[in-house]
């Protein structure tokens, strides 16, 4: 009686011991299905915010080329660059999350913002403006220049734009009394549909990548060829921003309020003097250049004024430059591809 | 007389004892029987969810769209696209999505073969799909009408919506009920809107 009671026991505990074993077995497959499948989501999720924080990176003025990697969201990512020119890019984006990898390989058009139509080397929408260019060295030149300043040569006629661009005759007139200064075919010109820059100096202020106050501004560079940046000089209703030594910069110069510049100043791109109310823009003395364009705009009887030995030259390599500021960049998927394993 | 009260109450022990065992056991195959069923359609409902979310978010990878269209067809319950599934840069897939007739092998009165072709080769698989929709949206979050076929309109989805519903082959409750009502399957319901970056 004592051994067929001990075999039953042993017996029956064996069967429940298979029956839990198999309910536990059951139970752990349908956890590993599943966290499969958040691993895999949370890998892929990875890797797609992963493009975001390179896109960016590259508003941040980061190279384009330099791999971005990290943690996120207890995984880890890797962007690299697998093609870079001026209309489009291309990324591989690697995240791995637990023992699940997910790649994704992207190309993106790349699109400035809506920019300022620059139709003259100088354009000036203020009615009444004080125009005034001094000196025998001061030069307003439409011709196409390269990105340095160097005059393109032989010159594409197709390419040259007019010195100076007025909304009225009267201004036209007031402004061809320096037209032996000024270069350009023709030299001054009538249009009155130039481009408003109220239009887009508040996103160039909103998307600021320097903002300076008044005081003096010298030994600086701003940007680099490769990285344009977006300056903005507030110099207050009252205040003045003063370039008083060496400065350097690259890409878009907007300077609401009066800006005086009385060093050596090279800013290759566009530069917005706007207000609202009356502006100055004064290059004094030293050899201040723009490579580039200016698009001016104020209340009437603003003042431009050139002295010392101040250039502007109309370049439009340093005009499509500056349009490439990240921050003015929207992106459209070309091609996308995900992959995991 | 003791020794027979002693044999009837140790059978009546001895028989309340076997009862409640093969009651337990009876109730820990039930178990069993109601966790591989729940099992069968977790795995399925997520290993479709991985294969479906693999290829429409390659819709229209690698398609010209000046000359071709990403969805050829779109219905509520068949998508038609092409899309370079592995990547070769030079070949396109045209990969078809539907549900199709009803199964009549198992006791699951909804469960339908679902269909997945790509080019010739083509898959009927029956893992209990009762609902397959897919309902499709323009750029500004419209839903389209379908059956979709002109290529105009097709060019117009940029996200699509997938409902999936997935049952047990088998009932997992019994009832009396001769219609097996909805309650007698374990299902699982899985709902994506996809946005093809493609598209």
């Amino acid at each position: 009686m004592g051994k067929v009671t001990i075999i039953m026991v042993i017996g029956l505990s064996i069967a429940f011991g298979i029956i839990s074993w198999s309910l536990n077995s059951s139970s752990s497959a349908a956890v590993d299905a599943t966290t499969g499948y958040v691993k895999y989501s949370t890998a892929r999720n990875i890797a797609r915010s992963a493009i975001n924080l390179k896109l960016r990176s590259i508003d941040d003025n980061k190279p384009v080329a330099q791999t971005l990697s990290g943690n996120m969201m207890g995984g880890t990512y890797r962007v690299d660059s697998i093609f870079a020119s001026n209309d489009s890019i291309g990324f591989r984006s690697t995240a791995t999350y637990s023992d699940t990898v997910y790649r994704i390989r992207t190309m993106m058009l790349r699109t400035p913002k809506p920019f300022p139509n620059i139709s003259g080397a100088v354009g000036i929408r203020v009615d009444s403006i004080n125009f005034d260019m001094q000196g025998n060295s001061t030069r307003i030149d439409g011709r196409d220049h390269d990105i340095n300043g160097n005059l393109i040569s032989p010159t594409v006629a197709a390419n040259n734009k007019p010195g100076v661009e007025v909304m009225g005759p009267v201004d036209r007139a007031n402004v061809g009394s320096d037209s032996l200064k000024i270069i350009g075919s023709p030299r001054v010109n009538l249009n009155p549909n130039m481009d408003n820059p109220a239009t887009f100096v508040q996103e160039y202020i909103n998307s600021a990548d320097v903002t300076v106050g008044p005081g003096n501004y010298n030994n600086t560079t701003w940007g680099s060829v490769n990285n344009p940046v977006i300056v903005y000089a507030n110099a207050g209703v009252s205040g003045e921003v003063k370039i008083n030594g060496n400065l350097t910069g690259y890409g878009v110069l907007v300077a609401t309020g009066k800006l005086t510049v009385t060093g050596n100043m090279t800013w290759y791109g566009l530069v917005i003097p706007y207000s609202t109310t009356i502006l100055d823009f004064s290059t004094l003395t030293g050899s201040s250049k723009i490579v580039g364009a200016i698009l001016m705009g104020g209340a009437n009887n603003s003042t431009f004024q050139m002295k010392g030995s101040a250039d502007v030259l109309y370049s439009k390599a340093a005009l499509d430059k500056a349009k490439m500021i990240g921050k003015l960049l929207y992106y459209r998927v070309l091609s996308w591809y995900e992959d995991y394993k | 007389m003791a020794s027979m009260l002693d044999i009837i109450g140790a059978t009546i022990i001895a028989g309340m004892v076997m009862l409640i065992i093969f009651g337990v056991t009876a109730n820990l195959n039930q178990t069993l029987y109601t966790s591989t069923l729940s099992l069968n359609v977790q795995t399925s409902a997520v290993s479709l969810a991985r294969t479906l979310e693999h290829d429409f978010y390659k819709i229209g990878y690698n398609v010209n769209k000046t000359t071709d269209t990403s969805i050829t067809y779109a219905d509520t319950n068949q998508i038609r696209f092409k899309a370079d599934l592995s990547n070769t840069g030079t070949t396109l897939n045209r990969v078809v999505y539907r549900s199709a007739n009803l199964i009549t092998s198992t006791r699951n009165p909804r469960d339908r073969v679902f269909v997945r072709r790509q080019d010739n080769s083509q898959i009927n698989a029956e893992i209990g799909v009762t609902n397959f929709n897919l309902t499709y949206y323009d750029v500004n979050g419209s839903r389209i009408s379908t059956p979709i076929t002109h290529k105009d309109s097709l060019a117009k989805i940029k996200s699509i919506k997938v409902k999936l519903f997935i049952e047990s082959s088998e009932p997992v409750l019994k009832t009396d009920n001769p219609q097996d009502t909805l309650n007698s399957y374990i299902g699982v319901h899985w709902e994506k809107l996809i946005y093809p970056r493609n598209l």
